[in-house]
């Protein structure tokens, strides 16, 4: 067993590809979760808030929604350096896997929370009508109509979101965050290990690809008998 | 049970505004199916969803099963959409849902409990002959079935009002006439008070005992069917009587009456309810000394009654004439001279 984990690829041993691969699945698992409930939560905002929604309040809607503009409009690399104190006062450190889970939240959830507000505008109005008409509560709306109407298409975004999660994790190397990103980094560019660079791409590339197939897969599953 | 009153309702829009509603009132009885018809924009949609507040009126009032709808706080509102009914044009189902599901959902939001929503949804889905579609995707019916979940789900609760927006106008003839026999059901089996609305005189005409006739916000005719189809007074109930009722001459008729070198005038009559029993024209004919000659005819079943509409050509002197149309009023029976140009 030892001797296979130092089996060398590329001039890396197994043991170190097997340690990254596993650092990105941890953070994209971790923050895509995360990420989900906070931008679940400002999407039903939006959703609601807005001009004509079901429960209208101007300025919710009007605070929520330059929030997510301003926090989109932040390339990830700078909101990583940027927000390092509140990444020190929620998890101690600035380096590390999980410390690198505080940016990519912050970073994934108000794009997550755009998709999934899509989603849920999707939903037909006379739906609505009808749940207001048998005298739903706001949350039985939420509940009974909106999400399960829309939960296809909201995986579909998710799917969107995590691909874009995936290359956010690929800059963690740079907090020593590690991830696959950072193999292809510090071994291989530092490093000029050309094949290596090769292969983590390719890694990346399939992960991809399965990611959009699962998503893909499970959209279906959900709007099959629509 | 349901009144409107003096309802008035302004819509502000980037194109300006328009006044939805001005000074409506209707009052709908229990045990009734009421119908409010007129073509699209005349208001009757915005008025149909001022029952369950679903719209607020800017001025008038709104009383159902005697209870203000102005005061009622938004537990009380749920509270009272319960108990009415709504129906849709397009039906607005879950279409990734079963048949079950879908009549379910007014139960579970009430918190019914399981064993009671699975009686209380065959029951419905018995009475809406849906039975063997239970655990159907809603995806997979048809028009007319998905109308009769619309129904069912409307009635899982046991409302004492259903109200029906366009219920059957995006149906085909033949599956419009089996909704409206369920609708009919509904209210003589089940005691349901019902106020629909719709564009398509055949819909009051088959099930309604009260109509309003809407057009631009306001009500311009209201009473019984038979009243209403029998006298129309406004030209917009004419068009809609019209549609169902063919009370015109042919073209081809015309030219002959027009042809015509003896004194003779054209009547148009309607017999309605009991008058259809008296033999007035053969009357005319002993007594009065006029010929006759029939030019149109036409009979309509309404609700437990019918309505035969005659066009005549009276012939003879203009005493005679006159004589003749005593008699026929004399009858009860309704009358109107045609004039041909």
């Amino acid at each position: 067993m030892e001797a296979l984990l130092q089996t060398k690829i590329f001039k890396v041993s197994l043991e170190r590809l097997l340690l990254n691969g596993g650092q990105t699945l941890y953070m994209v698992g971790w923050s895509l979760l995360f990420g989900t409930v906070l931008g679940a939560a400002m999407a039903l905002a939006l959703a609601l808030c807005r001009k004509g929604g079901l429960a209208e309040n101007r300025a919710v809607y009007t605070v929520v929604s330059i929030y997510i503009n301003i926090v989109r409009s932040i390339p990830f690399v700078i909101l990583l350096v940027a927000i390092m104190p509140l990444t020190r006062a929620v998890v101690g450190t600035t380096i590390g896997s999980t410390a690198a889970l505080v940016p990519l939240i912050v970073y994934i959830s108000p794009y997550l929370a755009r998709l999934i507000e899509n989603s849920l505008l999707e939903i037909s109005p006379g739906i609505l009508e009808a749940a207001q008409a048998m005298g739903a509560t706001t949350p039985q709306i939420i509940r009974y109509f909106l999400i399960p109407e829309t939960l296809g298409s909201i995986v579909l975004g998710l799917t969107t979101g995590t691909v874009g999660l995936l290359g956010a994790s690929a800059m963690a190397g740079y907090v020593g965050g590690g991830g696959v990103g950072d193999l292809a980094l510090t071994y291989g560019y530092e490093k000029m290990n050309t094949p290596l660079m090769v292969l983590t791409v390719i890694i990346l590339v399939v992960l991809v690809q399965l990611l959009q197939l699962a998503g893909n897969t499970l959209s279906r599953r959900l709007r099959e008998h629509r | 049970m349901i009144r409107l009153e003096h309802i008035s309702k302004r819509f502000t829009g980037p194109g300006g505004t328009v006044d939805a509603l001005k000074d409506v009132s209707v009052h709908v009885e229990k045990g009734d199916i009421y119908g409010i018809i007129g073509f699209s924009g005349a208001g009757k949609s915005t008025l149909l969803r001022m029952v369950n507040r679903l719209e607020k009126p800017d001025s008038g009032a709104v009383t159902v099963d005697g209870q203000s709808l102005a005061g009622l706080s938004k537990s009380g509102l749920r509270q009272l959409r319960r108990k009415i009914g709504m129906v849709f044009q397009q039906f607005n189902l879950l279409e990734g849902k079963t048949v079950f599901q879908n009549v379910a959902i007014p139960l579970v939001l009430e918190g019914v409990p399981k064993e009671r929503i699975a009686r209380r949804v065959t029951e419905v889905l018995r009475f809406v002959e849906l039975e063997d579609k239970r655990d159907t995707y809603v995806s997979q019916l048809s028009g007319g079935q998905k109308q009769r979940v619309g129904i069912a789900r409307a009635l899982a609760t046991e409302p004492a009002i259903l109200l029906c927006d366009e219920a059957t106008s995006a149906l085909d003839p033949q599956t419009t006439e089996s909704i409206l026999h369920l609708l009919k059901r509904v209210n003589r089996e089940m005691g349901v008070t019902i106020l629909l609305i719709t564009h398509q005189m055949q819909v009051i005409q088959m099930i309604c005992n009260k109509v309003a006739v809407m057009e631009n916000g306001q009500v311009v005719e209201q009473g019984s069917v038979l009243e209403v189809f029998g006298r129309p007074r406004a030209e917009v109930t004419r068009r809609f009587v019209r549609t169902v009722i063919n009370d015109r001459i042919p073209e081809s008729i015309l030219d002959l009456v027009r042809k015509e070198q003896r004194p003779c005038q054209i009547e148009r009559l309607k017999f309605i309810g009991s008058s259809v029993k008296k033999p007035v024209i053969s009357e005319i004919c002993k007594t009065e000394g006029v010929e006759v000659n029939i030019l149109g005819a036409t009979v309509q079943e309404m609700q437990d009654s019918v309505m035969c509409v005659f066009i005549l050509q009276l012939f003879g002197s203009d005493n005679d004439i006159a004589r003749a149309e005593r008699t026929i009023d004399g009858a009860g029976v309704l009358r109107e001279r045609v004039v041909i140009s």
